[in-house]
């Protein structure tokens, strides 16, 4: 396990990037240093009262010694994270929970978001660009405005929309699944994705039919993220281990070991 | 500066405050702003006799100023608590807390009986008041006659402090207290959690898969303090103060209403290190206050 840390951390910039969707940058070397592609940050949007839990968010980038995660201000938390300015501070504890696998091999990244979902993909895209690699990217949103990761000249990147306001119109599992059969036989992929849980499901038998190995990135609601309430559970197929915790055990999951996909 | 060690006769804490069982895991694996040393005892989760998995998910919702949960008692059961945790956590500086659950009495006095064969165990939190499972002692919580029962049994196991946590989920907490005393009991702590529900109005059902959680946090404070207030007057054992404790002034409030020591559990989740903060804070208060150890102010508010 990482090291954890408990910290306030000065925010740098908090820009709203598309519709109620914000762009929170925090200086925080310490995580930045310790953290690995696919871990979270869980903040205290109000250190002197409700909501009582603090926010999970996944790691979104990381630059030097700033650490930015994506949000949509929508409930009382993130409507509360939308007010803060450069010279505030946010109680921040992390870096949380495991990661994406990295290494592998020869195989093409395919990175598969459903609006914020894109989030945690982000610091695995820069990851592998990084590295020389090109991941290929699909990012699906209900309409153009709900688009924030819109251009990328190191990576292929397709945007879908499901009114056609911008890119494909359609599901991004379709847009998913033209481009892979438009590939030459024998092309190996590994791929990653996060969004709402009917999307990831179609993904995974996306992957599943065509043998390509997927891992996702899981959102519970926690009331500590450190492995302590025990709450963030999630079922498994494992028999020795019916109830996985998404903060510790988690939140990167193999698909095929979640019952929710089958 | 004033003296914060507390007499929790049989035991004695160098401070009164102690995480609550189910909120701070085996004291094993902490993140590492947190030192176990600091606090004036750790309480594990609730120990079974065999491995359980907890209830199925959904299992906490927060809700105003608290949070439901119906964990449903999952830990790794005894028998590997005593062969990976209990050497770990037996020489972390602070007195051991080990908290017993169980389905039916026998399972209770086996996990008993197979600690009482280690070191390093100072002393038992018996749960007989958790509202999450289906056969889970709860009768045990909430009958005088189970109760005595179950606590006769246990005190024949040990000679160790014994200390029953009392359920709010009763008509009278006193006839409770009074019956887990006359049973052996060495120390009383309470309040466990009081049962609720929430419903999820778009789905139209209830939010969590137990329907029913028990409620923890700021919210259920009062409703504590005074239960703490009511079993200070019953019966002469000294009492763990536990629900929502969130900062110095709660932890006095406690004291004053009859507490020697308090637990802190649902705030662990905002801060697991919140415990040992409150210590010079409440060092301090005594001091201004002309007090020279905690023990003048215990119970003051009944004087």
């Amino acid at each position: 396990m990482s090291k954890i840390f408990l910290t306030d951390a000065p925010v740098v910039s908090n820009e709203e990037v598309a519709n109620r969707i914000y762009r929170l940058k925090l200086r925080a070397p310490e995580f930045a240093s310790e953290n690995r592609p696919g871990q979270f940050i869980n903040i205290l949007t109000n250190p002197d009262g409700a909501p009582l839990w603090r926010r999970p968010f996944s790691i979104a980038r990381i630059s030097i010694d700033i650490i930015e995660i994506i949000y949509k201000a929508i409930g009382i938390g993130t409507n509360q994270m939308a007010g803060l300015q450069s010279g505030d501070a946010a109680n921040i504890i992390g870096p949380l929970g495991n990661s994406f696998t990295v290494d592998i091999g020869e195989r093409t990244p395919l990175l598969i978001g459903g609006g914020l979902g894109f989030a945690p993909l982000v610091v695995l895209r820069d990851y592998f660009v990084s590295r020389t690699k090109r991941p290929v990217l699909f990012i699906g949103a209900l309409n153009a405005d709900e688009h924030y990761y819109t251009d990328d000249p190191d990576a292929d990147l397709n945007l879908s929309t499901d009114d056609g306001s911008l890119g494909f119109h359609g599901l991004v599992t379709e847009q998913l699944e033209q481009y892979l059969d438009e590939q030459e036989a024998g092309t190996e992929f590994m791929a990653y994705s996060c969004g709402p849980e009917p999307m990831m499901k179609a993904i995974a038998h996306i992957c599943r039919d065509r043998e390509i190995p997927l891992e996702l990135s899981i959102e519970r609601e926690m009331a500590c993220g450190i492995g302590l309430c025990q709450g963030c559970s999630i079922e498994q197929h494992l028999p020795q281990k019916k109830f996985a915790l998404v903060c510790k055990d988690g939140p990167i999951f193999n698909a095929m070991h979640l019952t929710f996909t089958d | 500066m004033a003296d914060l060690t507390t007499n929790l006769a049989p035991l004695t804490l160098k401070n009164p405050i102690m995480p609550a069982s189910g909120t701070f895991g085996y004291g094993d694996d902490l993140p590492d702003f947190v030192d176990i040393s600091e606090f004036g005892g750790m309480v594990t989760k609730s120990l079974t006799g065999t491995p359980r998995e907890g209830n199925a998910p959904p299992r906490i919702v927060e809700t105003s100023s608290g949070m439901l949960n119906s964990i449903g008692l999952a830990n790794i059961g005894v028998e590997k608590f005593i062969e990976e945790k209990l050497p770990v956590v037996r020489n972390k500086g602070t007195i051991l807390i080990v908290n017993i659950a169980g389905s039916k009495m026998s399972e209770y006095c086996r996990v008993m009986e197979l600690l009482e064969a280690e070191s390093g165990v100072d002393g038992y939190e018996i749960n007989v008041s958790c509202p999450n499972v289906k056969e889970g002692g709860m009768e045990f919580g909430v009958s005088e006659k189970h109760m005595k029962m179950l606590i006769r049994e246990l005190r024949d196991i040990t000679d160790k402090p014994i200390i029953t946590k009392l359920s709010p989920n009763v008509t009278s907490i006193q006839a409770m207290a009074e019956a887990a005393v006359e049973a052996g009991t060495d120390i009383l702590s309470l309040i466990n959690t009081l049962v609720g529900a929430r419903i999820d109005i778009e789905k139209q059902r209830p939010v969590l898969s137990t329907i029913f959680g028990g409620l923890s946090g700021p919210a259920i404070k009062p409703v504590a303090v005074a239960q703490v207030f009511k079993v200070y007057e019953a019966v002469d054992v000294p009492i763990i103060g536990i629900g929502g404790i969130a900062n110095a002034g709660d932890v006095l409030e406690y004291l004053m209403a009859g507490a020697s020591a308090v637990e802190i559990g649902t705030m662990n989740y905002r801060d697991p290190g919140l415990g040992p903060k409150l210590l010079p804070e409440i060092a301090s208060w005594l001091d201004e206050q002309g007090f020279e150890s905690i023990s003048e102010i215990i119970g003051i508010a009944h004087e």
